[in-house]
């Protein structure tokens, strides 16, 4: 039973006598587990991780991916922390195939997103893909330290 | 540079930063680093490891091994002879604290020890990548420290870096590293720690008086600390600060009552005088 949280700390702005401002910017989610954080020019916060809670996992209308089987799987969210809490999630989307995946990290660069993992799945959803087929298995990961990698453009 | 070889102060070299414009990557490491640990390597000689912002790793001394200054019994290194460079990992950065006089392992009484938080800062301007100048900007005598000067201190954390306006220069402040030793299991003593300006252009740190028996810690970038915990396990995976100085923190939480909306989390200085 894990979930994930994001928070904004202001540490410049100090309000009464030595307190600072913590805003909780995200419902939680359930059985979540946080990978990667970013933050672009615009102060949107970008999150990605893994997910079991295929019933319970907010997902957007935009989405990407909108549905996901029961295995562990990549979400990706985007927050507008300027928002309310109650609808600061601006964008939310599964990523992965019928097996499972994980992130390890996020990245944006100049308005585009890159997210880095595993995947044991084979139909991962690939777009413009070097590698278009799953070169290793899962076991292959864990005895020889070796890791298939996938990047996906969202945006 | 006569008078702060005299005085019985440790010093480490530091070099001038060529060209760091990154107002965020003093606060990224401000909480997703461990603070700097120096660690006693030979006998005159310590090694630390952190965050350091601008680093020398190799004394900037004509001769450091001189007679006067080398503590009896220990050898003479041969001239020119470097330093051994340690580096535990590409991000971070190694620091040579050298002893330049003789151990004399005592403890400071409690009493003696000052606790002072230094409030003096150093402008490092750097003109066109061309070459590096130091110059003195602010340096407010040293203070006790007070509620009032705490508070001044935190506000003023975002200044740690300031971008000057002058054409092809930036202007970079960095205050004092925060060096304390531990006393017991949950006494912190604070150790005064200034920068001082070397003749062709190393900062040094002077630090005051210490417990040379015990372990001194280093820490050039801590600014807060803040204890951010449900009644569960809390883990934080994801740190990340924007160009405004705004540190947003992700993780993964076993804790039900995490709800830290609108709320006020007191955020501690490090070391409380």
């Amino acid at each position: 039973m894990k979930d994930v949280f994001v928070l904004k700390l202001n540490p410049n702005a100090s309000s009464g006598r030595s307190g600072y401002r913590l805003r909780n910017l995200f419902r939680r989610y359930r059985d979540d587990t946080l990978r990667g954080l970013a933050v672009d020019d615009q102060g949107l916060i970008y999150i990605t991780g893994s997910t079991t809670s295929s019933a319970t996992f907010p997902v957007t209308a935009s989405a990407l991916q909108s549905s996901a089987t029961t295995n562990v799987h990549v979400f990706v969210s985007v927050i507008d922390p300027s928002k309310d809490p109650t609808t600061a999630l601006v964008y939310s989307t599964y990523l992965g195939g019928t097996n499972f995946e994980e992130p390890f990290g996020i990245a944006i660069s100049k308005g585009k997103v890159f997210v880095a993992g595993y995947t044991a799945s084979d139909d991962f959803p690939i777009g413009g893909a070097s590698q278009l087929t799953r070169a290793g298995s899962y076991e292959r990961v864990h005895h020889a330290n070796w890791i298939p990698r996938r990047a996906v453009t969202l945006r | 540079m006569r008078l702060v070889f005299a005085l019985p102060f440790c010093l480490v070299a530091f070099a001038a930063p060529p060209d760091r414009p990154a107002v965020s990557k003093s606060a990224l490491t401000l909480l997703s680093r461990a603070p700097m640990q120096f660690e006693k390597l030979e006998k005159d000689q310590w090694i630390g490891h952190g965050p350091a912002l601008s680093i020398a790793s190799r004394s900037r001394h004509p001769d450091p091994h001189r007679r006067s200054l080398r503590p009896r019994g220990v050898r003479r290194r041969a001239q020119g002879r470097p330093l051994r460079s340690h580096r535990a990992g590409s991000p971070r950065h190694s620091v040579f604290l050298r002893r330049w006089r003789a151990p004399a392992a005592r403890v400071i009484p409690p009493a003696a020890v000052r606790t002072c938080i230094p409030e003096s800062t150093w402008s490092i301007t750097v003109r066109a990548r061309t070459s590096s100048t130091i110059s003195r900007s602010r340096r407010a005598p040293m203070r006790r420290a007070s509620p009032a000067l705490s508070r001044r201190r935190r506000s003023e954390t975002s200044e740690r870096w300031r971008t000057g306006a002058d054409s092809g220069s930036h202007q970079l402040g960095q205050r004092p590293p925060v060096v304390y030793q531990r006393r017991g299991a949950h006494e912190l003593v604070a150790i005064e720690s200034r920068y001082s300006l070397d003749g062709d252009g190393a900062v040094r740190l002077k630090l005051g008086d210490y417990d040379r028996s015990e372990k001194l810690i280093v820490d050039p970038v801590i600014a807060y600390t803040a204890y951010l915990a449900g009644s569960a396990s809390d883990i934080a995976t994801a740190c990340v600060v924007d160009s405004k100085g705004f540190v947003y923190i992700g993780g993964t939480t076993n804790s039900t009552d995490l709800d830290w909306a609108g709320t006020e989390i007191i955020i501690r200085p490090p070391i409380r005088a």
